[in-house]
């Protein structure tokens, strides 16, 4: 047989035979590992390298997110938080607090360890189906990098909306006091 | 490549890969809002969303159009535009007047008929040097849009009025129109935008106040038998979202919901005279003329009654957003 005849002609033996049997296991082994460990990246709480080396903007150095809506009809708006847990809503600043900072943080950490920061924005050229839709946008500066994202409010990514979601609840709970 | 080199390779291989693979146990950073599963997803969450052309498309788009713009930080894309002058009709879809000197409810008649501060902006519109602006814009032929906005008709429609609360969908406001122009109530013409209003608390659109306080787009109906386009906007009450439809500022002429409301009726009339179907002026970001300005307004006054405006149409005051005027270097003006 062919199968058989290749074997003979590449191996001289068992002792070979095993040897490339261990290394076929090893390699799938290893690429059996590979999502796993894409798997731990995105699980938010748990410490990689980019975490360590990827904190959020020193708040002198700007705000660690920006996010609010352009263009369309609806009435713009600008929010912006800082390290500190400072929160800026267009006109109005409130003061940090320590579980706001907490907060942004652990959301930076996510944010750059989640689907967001791989997501790239389609350029839009055109009206879209509805020219006056408001776009959203989402803007993160960390140490190690930054990324804007916007989106027409009806083509969002799932990445980038559950982002925006956890900003508003932050941006809330700055605001209640 | 050698037996014992390509073990070599092999085990470099598992190496690199192991390597790749380590997930060393790390604690927990403190958080004080519970992780989102959905953060890590990427699945498009809207069947609906548009494909956009890459960069080199969207240039070789604006270089083969026709027209120019120029300098001026708008295009034309060889579509149409209501050129000869714009008509407008209002459709109030309501059990009682939204307005203030609206029509009765079941009424409808000509332009002139409407008594209300939206009726008044729509008479009067036409010939200002705010809409002005609107002639720096042309047709494929280069001939300039006429500085004229005309007040056909109005329709005060009580029939399947939507209920505070209820969403409405453009193929319901479509099937509207047509019930309307097939009872006569509303007479079809092609270059008419059909402005539709709702009462405070209706969703029109599906978006309202959260995605758009007002949109202009077009439709299909059927007249005499042959299928036709009609232009129309949905015109939600602004009112209802001070904080995102309004300015937030004192009704110029104190009335608070007609006085809202003009602001976005003018970017949506602007925006079909320029680009009624989405093929003629827009700029690099898909912004129309009065995507461009929106919001902003200029050198705004104190009126008598204590309100903010910008410009004053046929006697009354009025905050409205400036539009883009598509000359010289372009740019964001009240009048022109």
């Amino acid at each position: 047989m062919t199968s058989e005849r290749t074997i003979q002609e590449r191996g001289s033996g068992p002792r070979h035979e095993l040897l490339a049997q261990l290394s076929l296991a090893m390699i799938i082994a290893a690429i059996a590992a590979s999502p796993a460990r894409a798997q731990s990246d995105a699980r938010p709480g748990t410490r990689s390298s980019a975490s360590i080396s990827c904190a959020p903007l020193a708040s002198s150095r700007g705000p660690t997110f920006v996010w609010g809506n352009e263009a369309g009809t609806l009435r713009p708006r600008r929010l912006r938080l800082w390290a500190d847990g400072s929160l800026d809503d267009t006109h109005a600043r409130t003061r940090g607090r320590a579980e706001i900072a907490d907060s942004v943080r652990a959301l930076a950490t996510e944010a750059r360890r989640s689907a967001f920061w791989t997501t790239v924005s389609p350029p839009i050229t055109h009206p879209t189906h509805n020219p006056d839709l408001a776009r959203e946008y989402v803007a993160v500066a960390l140490t190690c990098g930054h990324r804007r994202s916007l989106y027409p409010v009806d083509a969002e990514p799932l990445a980038f909306s559950a982002l925006l979601r956890r900003l508003n609840a932050i941006a809330r709970l700055a605001e209640a006091r | 490549m050698s037996r014992r080199s390509t073990g070599f390779a092999l085990l470099a291989v598992v190496a690199g890969a192991a390597a790749c693979s380590d997930n060393s146990a790390t604690p927990t950073e403190p958080s004080t809002l519970a992780p989102s599963a959905a953060l890590q997803e990427t699945k498009w969450s809207n069947p609906n969303a548009h494909i956009m052309p890459i960069k080199s498309q969207a240039q070789d788009a604006h270089n083969t159009a026709g027209g120019g713009g120029g300098g001026t930080g708008i295009f034309y894309h060889g579509g149409p535009v209501l050129q000869s002058g714009t008509k407008v009709a209002a459709v109030y879809w309501a059990a009682s007047p939204i307005f203030t000197g609206g029509p009765a409810a079941g009424t409808n008649g000509a332009g002139s008929g409407d008594g209300s501060l939206v009726g008044f902006f729509l008479s009067h519109l036409g010939g200002t040097p705010y809409f002005n602006i609107n002639s720096t814009y042309t047709d494929g032929s280069g001939a300039k849009i006429v500085n004229s906005v005309t007040y056909t008709q109005y329709y005060a429609n009580n029939t399947s009025v939507p209920a505070s609360g209820a969403s409405v969908s453009d193929a319901q406001m479509v099937a509207m129109l047509q019930a309307a122009f097939d009872a006569g109530k509303l007479t079809y013409d092609a270059g008419t935008l059909y402005n539709i209003f709702t009462a405070a608390k209706v969703n029109l659109g599906g978006g309202f106040g959260s995605s758009y306080c007002a949109y202009h787009t077009h439709g299909t109906v059927t007249i005499n038998g042959v299928a036709r386009t009609v232009l129309y906007s949905a015109m939600p009450y602004n009112n209802t979202y001070p904080g995102t439809c309004t300015n937030g500022t004192a009704a110029p002429n104190g009335d608070p919901g007609a006085d809202a409301e003009v602001n976005t009726l003018a970017h949506e009339i602007e925006e079909t005279t320029t680009d009624m179907m989405g093929t003629a002026w827009f700029d690099r970001r898909g912004y129309e003329n009065a995507d461009k300005c929106a919001w902003t307004w200029g050198t705004t006054y104190t009126t008598a009654n204590g309100g903010v405006a910008n410009m004053n149409i046929g006697g009354k005051d009025f905050l409205v957003q400036r539009n883009w005027v598509n000359a010289g270097s372009g740019g964001c003006a009240v009048k022109y």
